[in-house]
């Protein structure tokens, strides 16, 4: 069993993490939804769950027996240019035969070489030679895991000299060689449009929606340099006005998305995850009730 | 220069070894800038790894205090085969440098019981074994009843101090010989162990009898009813204990 059960739906999900489980469970079982805003799924990164047994996965399983769950994977490494790590791979199909998840993701980057790790999402030029590799991993994986998967826009510090094309260019022709669809991180796009000179929301009217599977909200750190600001992707606080704007500028024009509140460092309380949540939902509501039209024109 | 053949090893260059390393025109921007990306990666990586050791050896840090344990840690992050682990794995050889880097067995075992505690947790969910099936067998079928460790099961004999440590938490291993550290259900659960339950425990390595595992526990011994009371009742521990499982 590989392939999804159920779909990730078209709602508010947030990062799962072990701080939270006892109130995020107490909730998922129950029978009904606590208020609107309420994660509708939850998303790990299979990388805790690559132990064989033991409390997390006990909690995993509880879980998955009542949310849909999507997997965000950090370590396959698939912009590598030894390939991507096998041993990530065969651990990452492992458990999504265990789980069954309704989404599996990655990102544009690679994170070292056959013999050397680096905890980090490292950035892939936007050329020719690099999308052809990278698609060759996409491919690998996929057929490894027997589904299609979500590659993320990474947020980047760094622009190569030798690309050849824009993100949204490498993004779209990367689906159109593999299948893949793109999970779209607003916060990257902020990070990345504010880091290299970019415009933020060009690079979010440039993604084509029909290719989104889902979306990622998350806050960044700013540092200010002489040679102007440096965003840095931290995933350590709330998410920023300029995020949010970009982002109820993508669901009106694109409709509602299955849409994270990610957070991994310095965690909050539940709380303060399921404030951000409500705030995303409406935004999602609000789209929704847009007449069908707009969301191709806005 | 081709990314892929050449432009990536580069930059892993500049990561381990400086920005010295690093090809000139590789990316766009004032040097200034380039500088600065790279240090977001080079940070986050350290980072990673630094708090991959911080997490999983959380007693150590605080008996040592967090700039020796940091010291520690950027030195250890550098030796060789380290960073080829993944950050839940990379901490296996931590112990070992410790003792290494004269920190003295004290401090290094700390370290090796935090390892161990974790492979507990972590290791595969299994049914262990429980006392009331053994009383409900014949003599002869108890003899023949094979018994494994069970995967979440240590025992562990360890310097002074982790006795110490360990024993201020949980009654009596302060004067045992090792450390029983069994996760039988949902906990990790810490108890004193003889060197018999050591024995017994390593012998169950691989499948084995109870029938075998008396007659190697037995062969050297004069007092053979003495020892064998004695292995019974190490098996009954360790399976109280949730150390055992039926194979």
């Amino acid at each position: 069993m590989n392939a999804p059960t159920v779909p990730l739906p078209p709602q508010v999900g947030v990062g799962l993490k072990p701080e939270h489980y006892v109130q995020a469970f107490e909730a998922v079982s129950a029978s009904a939804p606590f208020f609107a805003g309420w994660p509708a799924w939850f998303e790990v990164h299979p990388q805790n769950y690559f132990g064989a047994g033991g409390p997390p996965h006990r909690w995993l399983s509880a879980f998955a027996e009542n949310t849909p769950l999507s997997f965000h994977s950090v370590g396959l490494s698939m912009g590598s240019a030894d390939g991507v790590n096998l041993e990530e791979l065969e651990q990452l199909a492992a458990l999504c035969d265990r789980y069954a998840p309704a989404m599996v993701s990655d990102h544009l980057s690679w994170s070292g070489s056959a013999s050397n790790r680096y905890p980090d999402l490292l950035p892939v030029p936007y050329t020719g030679e690099a999308l052809l590799h990278f698609s060759e991993q996409v491919s690998r994986v996929q057929d490894r895991l027997g589904r299609t998967i979500l590659v993320e826009n990474p947020s980047r510090y760094l622009a190569f000299s030798g690309d050849t094309m824009n993100e949204a260019d490498f993004l779209h022709a990367l689906c159109a060689l593999t299948g893949c669809s793109i999970l779209l991180d607003i916060n990257n796009i902020e990070v990345s449009a504010t880091n290299l000179g970019l415009d933020a929301e060009a690079m979010v009217d440039a993604i084509d929606a029909g290719l989104v599977g889902e979306v990622h909200l998350a806050g960044h750190a700013r540092e200010d340099h002489p040679h102007g600001p440096l965003l840095i992707d931290d995933h350590g606080s709330p998410v920023t006005d300029a995020t949010w704007r970009l982002f109820e500028r993508f669901v009106r024009s694109a409709g509602p998305r299955p849409t994270l509140i990610e957070w991994d460092s310095d965690v909050p309380a539940f709380d303060v995850l399921l404030a951000e949540a409500a705030r995303a939902d409406e935004i999602m509501q609000a789209a929704a009730a847009l007449p069908e039209h707009a969301y191709a024109m806005a | 220069m081709q990314w892929l053949d050449g432009g990536q090893s580069a930059m892993m260059q500049a990561l381990d070894h400086g920005p010295a390393h690093l090809p000139q025109g590789l990316f766009t921007g004032s040097p200034e800038r380039v500088l600065a990306g790279m240090k977001v990666h080079a940070n986050t990586i350290s980072h990673a790894r630094l708090v991959a050791l911080e997490d999983t050896f959380q007693r150590t840090r605080q008996f040592i205090g967090h700039e020796s344990f940091n010291a520690h840690s950027r030195l250890f992050i550098q030796q060789p085969g380290v960073t080829g682990a993944a950050l839940a794995d990379i901490g296996a050889r931590f112990p070992a440098f410790l003792l290494e880097a004269g920190e003295g067995a004290n401090v290094a075992d700390l370290a090796r019981f935090e390892w161990c505690w974790l492979q507990s947790y972590h290791a595969a969910d299994a049914v262990p074994l429980e006392l009331a099936s053994l009383t409900a067998l014949a003599p002869e079928a108890l003899l023949d009843q094979a018994l494994v460790r069970h995967p979440a099961a240590y025992a562990e004999s360890f310097a002074s101090l982790v006795h110490d440590l360990i024993g201020a938490e949980v009654p009596s291993v302060a004067e045992s010989y090792a450390v029983l550290i069994a996760r039988p259900h949902a906990d990790v659960l810490i108890s004193p162990a003889s060197a018999l339950m050591a024995d017994v425990l390593a012998a169950a390595e691989k499948p084995i009898t109870i029938g075998n595992l008396i007659a190697r526990q037995t062969e050297t011994h004069d007092d053979e009813a003495a020892q064998v009371d004695a292995i019974m009742q190490a098996l009954a521990a360790l399976i109280n204990a949730g150390a055992l499982m039926a194979a």
